[in-house]
């Protein structure tokens, strides 16, 4: 029926003007949030890029509100806007099943007046103009605040800690990088004077590692040290051992 | 746009363009009075029936007599009187003489016509009353033990003086709520009387050559076009709630019952069609409001106190909605 396609059409011009509303909103949403990160110096994440965080946000924040303003739809917005069709529509849309000459006459009238109404005449410009001019200005601001770099605040942290197994060894690995290099005494302590003349000692040192792309370099290796000493009573032992094989050899 | 569509459009714009042109012959006669002929329009289209309030002199006749031409009616006047029997508005069996013999024979009476004045029918008495309402009502009459069906289309015009109330029969409660509408008809402005005057004083007969713009046939066909003119669901729900809170209102006795409901909707489709629109506005309840409801309601002896009219009441109910 030629009015149930009339009531569809008005229903389609109110979505169009509504997909244009939701695509400044996200535009402005995207701009501010991209602005307000950048001068905070602040990074969602470090896994991913702030645009491209945002880009999704933006997606979600675009189709939740588009969602809502066509759930607000109501044919009342359209004689709001036209008055001369003030009742005209509300009636036809509750006679839809009439079939009669006065009915017919009535959504012909309708027909042939509702061709004037276009998506101009819902449209709230101001709104839509404000919105502009407010892209404008805040486009304006980002490139302004790249190319002199001007940031608020410097801090470089994250807001979202990073995801994944990779990500955690990275954070690790990162954390390690970051301290010092420390010396002999710091991991093993400071060194103490032992006394070696009484005893032997053997000991032992290994350690492994594995080359790391970084800044610096360093190498691991294995050694293997060996320290002997002796003391008086062992000499003496020797001694008598030595005596002992002679008196044996001198017995034959 | 398809032939059908053309088809309905010229029909509808037919109906529109006779409408106007009634109104347009009613006036080479009729001076001012545009909000009661319209009204007596909105009844001939909804096959209603009217009471008129007026003092005697105000071109009634004229006016119903005037319509009646236009539309291509027949008119007939009745005047009422306290010793007026229902056989004088029904008509009556009588001997005719014939080749055969002699025979009874039904001699009707001015009821049957298609539109029918009855002056002051608060001085018949209350058993010719009922038999003018069983014609308004049934459209036919019953003589003796035989009914007889009134003419097709049928509308009655009842005028009530509102002074002079000494000697009269008032309507019933019930009685008045068989008309749709209770028109009251106020003495015309300085400007309009002058031109009444001019008028009917240069002629010895003032007869305009007026033109029969409808026939019986296709009136019936316009009362059909009124029942078919769409109303939105919330513009109907308006006029029943009006006539709901009728029933409410401290300030009423009684409120109207639902046939009133029914003939608000109805005016309002006629009205409608007089304003050359096919569906109906806010406003045409609004406008019938009043002739529909006044002589449905009863003031509470409080409210007659504060002196109030029943159209004030209808007004305050209508703008509470």
């Amino acid at each position: 029926m030629k009015v149930e396609k009339l009531l569809k059409r008005l229903k389609i011009e109110f979505i169009k003007v509504n997909l244009i509303q939701a695509s400044l909103d996200s535009i402005l949403f995207f701009l501010v949030s991209n602005l307000a990160l950048f001068l905070f110096s602040i990074q969602v994440t470090k896994s991913f890029e702030n645009y491209a965080i945002l880009s999704v946000i933006t997606v979600f924040f675009f189709l939740g509100d588009i969602l809502y303003r066509i759930k607000t739809y109501h044919l009342e917005i359209y004689e709001e806007k036209n008055p001369e069709l003030r009742e005209v529509l509300r009636t036809a849309r509750d006679n839809l099943d009439k079939s009669n000459t006065v009915s017919q006459a009535l959504f012909d009238e309708l027909i042939e007046r509702a061709r004037s109404i276009t998506s101009e005449s819902i449209i709230p410009s101001r709104e839509i103009i404000q919105k502009i001019v407010l892209i404008g200005f805040l486009c304006f601001l980002t490139v302004g605040s790249g190319l002199i770099n001007f940031q608020i605040l410097d801090t470089d942290s994250n807001i979202v800690p990073d995801l994944g197994a990779n990500n955690q060894n990275n954070t690790k690995i990162s954390k390690e990088n970051s301290s010092d290099v420390l010396n002999g005494s710091d991991i093993m302590g400071e060194p103490e004077e032992i006394d070696v003349k009484s005893r032997n000692l053997n000991f032992e040192i290994s350690g492994k590692g594995e080359s790391e792309s970084s800044d610096y370099s360093f190498e691991a290796s294995s050694e293997k040290l060996t320290f002997e000493s002796s003391d008086e009573k062992n000499d003496e032992d020797m001694n008598l051992a030595k005596e002992y094989s002679l008196a044996i050899r001198n017995f034959k | 746009m398809g032939l059908g569509t053309v088809d309905r459009a010229s029909k509808y714009d037919k109906l529109t363009q006779k409408i106007s042109d009634v109104k347009e012959e009613v006036s080479k006669v009729m001076v001012g009075q545009d909000e009661v002929i319209e009204q007596l329009l909105v009844s001939i289209l909804c096959d209603g029936n009217i009471l008129l309030e007026s003092n005697p002199g105000m071109g009634k006749t004229m006016m119903v007599r005037t319509i009646s031409n236009v539309v291509g009616l027949d008119f007939s006047r009745i005047q009422s009187t306290p010793d007026l029997m229902p056989s004088d508005i029904t008509g009556t069996h009588i001997i005719e003489e014939n080749e055969r013999g002699t025979d009874f024979v039904f001699q009707k009476g001015p009821i049957f016509a298609n539109m029918i004045l009855v002056d002051e029918i608060n001085r018949a008495t209350p058993k010719t009353q009922s038999a003018l309402l069983e014609a308004m009502e049934e459209k036919q009459v019953t003589v003796g033990n035989q009914s007889y069906d009134l003419k097709e289309p049928f509308f009655l015009m009842a005028t009530q003086n509102p002074i002079e109330q000494e000697g009269t029969y008032p309507l019933p409660e019930a009685q008045r709520d068989r008309f749709m509408m209770k028109v009251k008809l106020d003495y015309p402005d300085t400007k309009e009387e002058r031109k009444i005057v001019d008028r009917f004083t240069t002629e010895l007969d003032f007869d305009p050559n007026l033109q029969k713009v409808l026939s019986g046939k296709s009136l019936i066909r316009m009362q059909e076009f009124t029942r078919e003119v769409p109303i939105a669901d919330d513009i109907r729900d308006r006029a029943i709630l009006a006539v709901q809170n009728t029933r409410r209102n401290e300030e009423l006795d009684y409120g109207a019952s639902p046939r009133a409901s029914m003939q608000l909707v109805l005016a309002a489709k006629a009205k409608a069609i007089l304003e050359g629109r096919n569906h109906v506005s806010t406003s045409d309840v609004d406008n019938m409001a009043k002739p529909i409801l006044r002589h449905r309601i009863g003031l509470s002896f409080q409210a007659e106190k504060e002196g109030k009219t029943p159209d004030d009441i209808v007004e305050e109910i209508l703008q509470s909605l």
